[in-house]
């Protein structure tokens, strides 16, 4: 829509500000009704209800201004009338909800995005929600013309330059609204992909909290408010350093939060979150995932109402040679299939995390004489692994099962004999995450209780392969420097993760001081390996942090931890007393 | 450096008509006001004001005599006020008064008091034109500013498809 130059009313020869200041005095029913005067009011009208209704200020990692857009039924679908978003200076987050009624809008509003980013100055942070679209009626031509559309759409982010790239499908959502609108008809919040957000982030911090933390420090993250409070403690504080009796020091350092958010921000890399029936359909994941290939180092599945043939189709054959981090939110599923696609990035994967509210226990059976019998598989080197806590016992029990079939074969070497850690050589830190809206809060730890057993047994595992290593090391090599006994097993279960934002802090209180009455008996006390803590929470009071102090001294080898809070709630700053207490209850610290 | 209230100030507008105001008259300009402030020394000359012609400036003298002595706006005030000022069109008695004037005469004292500065009357002419576009239809519209209708009735037909979520707000 071309739009016009010349005009004679006094109206539209008005100054951009005179003008805006104009509509900003009109209700939106008096400004739809300016939309329909001419091409100039036309986009300025639009251009007053975007920021009225569809300009939120974005997130911290995204100054300026991000457009927040969902389709159905409102605010508009009209992504051709987008461009009078353009006026809107500083956008740097699209927020695109494609509530989608019928194929034909799901297609249009997929060209109107993609004409609207490439006139567009980006780079962008970009979260798609396709909503409601598992209800679409498609025409069997559906998949090309899609395909199209969407080819045309990343191609066009990529020539942009997009920071981030989300997309995900949000079916409950898009019922949810129906129903808010149709019966009740209340004001309707409209469901912000920004939540995509909120579920990231934690885990970003998580991963990135574990890879960036140095070896012999203990960085203890306050969280940004109280930095807030007292400007002077916003740079990193070298408290004194104390001396181990074999020389080495160990640091105390305050680092701000906000240091690691930037890196966060720096390092987010390409990201891929995809959901849902509408993307899983084969021709269109496989032509998305090959498209972004070689770009793509961070991949989501949220597979919630995936047909589990599909996903068992799909999941194997991807191969993408750059991912590294790969995350996968399920109701259900085997360990044939997981596995098979683990083994694919055997290579690359470096961070896994798998939230998995049932996992399919029949199948660990059949994984001995199944998929992985066929033939030889290496774990990839997952040096990060998350996983909820109620999958922990799958997991391992399926590497175990593997384990035991791939020794059999011969696989495996007998030296190391059969084990889960023996396929998991390189992972260094398990991390327990209660960040998905699935998980229920209320017996998380308990959960997590559960698998003491069994992390005891890998830190044990662990422990011993790493000394059958170790004299492995001597004996073979008699002219180079041997690692001192048990420094190799330190590479092994050495962090543990906890991300628990989405718990109550009084059971996180019930949690430490459980473990705390336990004291020696304490499964806790079992894990040799764990020589790191990465505690990601909401809230902790002052009267949180001295049971975790209490909590912290269950670590028998424990030299790290790291405490990060994603909450904005301000707390008072640690007092002098949690200090002393904290140095009491540690005083290997 | 502040100067006697009674001091008089000489003006020129683009077509050589000139006032001569009180200076705390002229200050409800902040452009004018800035530009005395630069001043130190007392001039004769008069101020030229390029962008107002005389029949114009006159009318904003008019309001600017009026609201004499009221105190300015500050950029604090001036942030909240555009906060609450939003969709609200309610204009004093004396001022709406004032701003009944043909449609020519308000748009050029809309332009005067932006390129004077002259916020709150600016507020005045802004709110006066929401007001006459308020509860009209497209057409009323565009009879009203003598605006041209350049769409084709398909475009009008698509736009008024796509934007049928604003109707019902």
């Amino acid at each position: 829509m071309p739009i016009s130059t010349q005009s004679s009313d006094r109206l539209s020869c008005l100054p951009d500000e005179l003008l805006s200041e104009i509509l900003e005095d009109l209700d939106d029913l008096d400004l739809y009704h300016f939309i329909f005067t001419c091409r100039i009011l036309h986009h300025y009208a639009l251009n007053v209800l975007f920021q009225r209704h569809c300009f939120f200020r974005g997130p911290p990692n995204c100054p300026g201004y991000a457009l927040s857009i969902d389709t159905n039924p409102k605010p508009p679908f009209l992504f051709s009338a987008l461009y009078g978003a353009l006026f809107v200076n500083g956008s740097q987050c699209f927020d695109i909800g494609f509530n989608c009624a019928t194929f034909s809008r799901l297609l249009e509003g997929i060209r109107g995005l993609t004409a609207l980013i490439g006139r567009s100055p980006g780079p962008y942070t970009i979260y798609l929600t396709f909503a409601g679209t598992a209800h679409l009626n498609l025409p069997p031509s559906s998949d090309a013309h899609l395909q199209a559309a969407v080819q045309s759409l990343v191609e066009t982010i990529l020539i942009k330059g997009c920071r981030s790239l989300s997309i995900r499908e949000g079916t409950e959502s898009w019922e949810a609204s129906s129903l808010d609108q149709s019966e009740d008809g209340e004001e309707e919040e409209p469901r912000r992909g920004g939540s995509m957000h909120r579920l990231l982030h934690p885990f970003i911090n998580l991963f990135k909290a574990t890879r960036s933390t140095k070896s012999e420090q203990i960085k203890l993250e306050e969280p940004t408010p109280w930095m807030k409070d007292d400007k002077e403690d916003s740079d990193p504080v070298d408290l004194p350093v104390r001396r181990r009796s074999d020389g080495k020091g160990w640091n105390y350092k305050f680092v701000p939060s906000a240091t690691l958010r930037e890196d966060l921000n720096n390092n987010l890399g390409f990201v891929l979150s995809l959901s849902g029936d509408m993307l899983f359909r084969p021709l269109w994941l496989n032509w998305t995932l090959n498209f972004l290939n070689s770009n793509l180092s961070f991949l989501i599945l949220y597979t919630d109402h995936i047909a589990r043939d599909i996903l068992y189709d799909i999941l194997p054959n991807i191969y993408l040679p750059a991912i590294e981090i790969f995350m996968l939110y399920d109701k259900t599923i085997s360990f044939d299939a997981l596995g098979v696609f683990l083994r694919r990035h055997s290579s690359t994967l470096v961070d896994i995390s798998l939230e998995i509210d049932r996992p399919d226990t029949s199948q660990l059976v059949g994984s001995s004489n199944g998929i992985f019998a066929k033939s030889a598989f290496d774990f990839p080197k997952v040096e990060w692994l998350t996983l909820n806590p109620s999958c922990v016992e799958w997991f391992f029990k399926g590497i175990l099962a593997f384990s035991l079939n791939a020794t059999m074969r011969g696989i495996r070497s007998k030296l190391s004999g059969p084990g889960s850690h023996t396929h998991l050589p390189s992972t260094r830190s398990i991390g327990f995450s209660n960040v998905h809206a699935r998980s229920k809060q209320s017996n998380f730890f308990s959960q997590l209780d559960g698998t003491l057993p069994t992390l005891a047994k890998l830190s044990q595992s662990a422990s011993r392969h790493a000394t059958d290593r170790s004299s492995l090391s001597t004996t073979s090599s008699p002219t180079g420097s041997t690692e001192p006994q048990g420094q190799a097993g330190s590479r092994w279960f050495s962090v543990i993760a906890l991300c628990t934002q989405n718990v109550d802090e009084q059971s996180h209180i019930e949690w430490f001081e459980s473990h705390v009455s336990q004291g020696a008996t304490s499964p806790l006390t079992a894990l040799h390996t764990v020589s790191e803590l990465v505690l990601v929470l909401t809230t902790l009071s002052p009267r949180g942090l001295r049971a975790l102090a209490k909590f912290l001294a269950l670590f028998k080898g424990l030299k790290k931890a790291t405490l990060t809070r994603q909450s904005t709630k301000v707390l008072k700053r640690l007092d002098t007393d949690f200090w002393k207490m904290f140095k009491q209850d540690c005083p290997r610290f | 450096m502040a100067a006697p209230a009674t001091q008089q100030i000489k003006i020129r507008c683009n077509d050589e008509k000139e006032f001569t105001v009180d200076r705390d008259v002229l200050e409800r300009s902040v452009l004018i006001k800035n530009m005395l402030e630069d001043v130190t020394e007392q001039q004769d000359a008069p101020i030229p004001l390029p962008n107002v012609s005389g029949p114009v400036m006159a009318k904003v003298l008019e309001y600017c005599t009026h609201h004499r002595g009221e105190p300015l706006p500050s950029a604090d005030t001036e942030q909240s006020q555009d906060e609450t000022r939003k969709r609200t069109t309610d204009i004093s008695e004396w001022d709406q008064k004032f701003i009944t004037v043909d449609q020519e005469m308000l748009f050029e004292i809309i332009l005067a008091a932006n390129y004077l500065d002259i916020k709150s009357l600016l507020d005045v002419g802004c709110k006066t034109v929401a007001n006459m576009i308020k509860g009209k239809t497209p057409e009323e519209i565009r009879k009203l500013f003598n605006i041209v209708n350049d769409f084709t009735p398909e475009e009008e037909a698509q736009i008024k498809k796509e934007n049928e979520w604003a109707e019902d707000r």
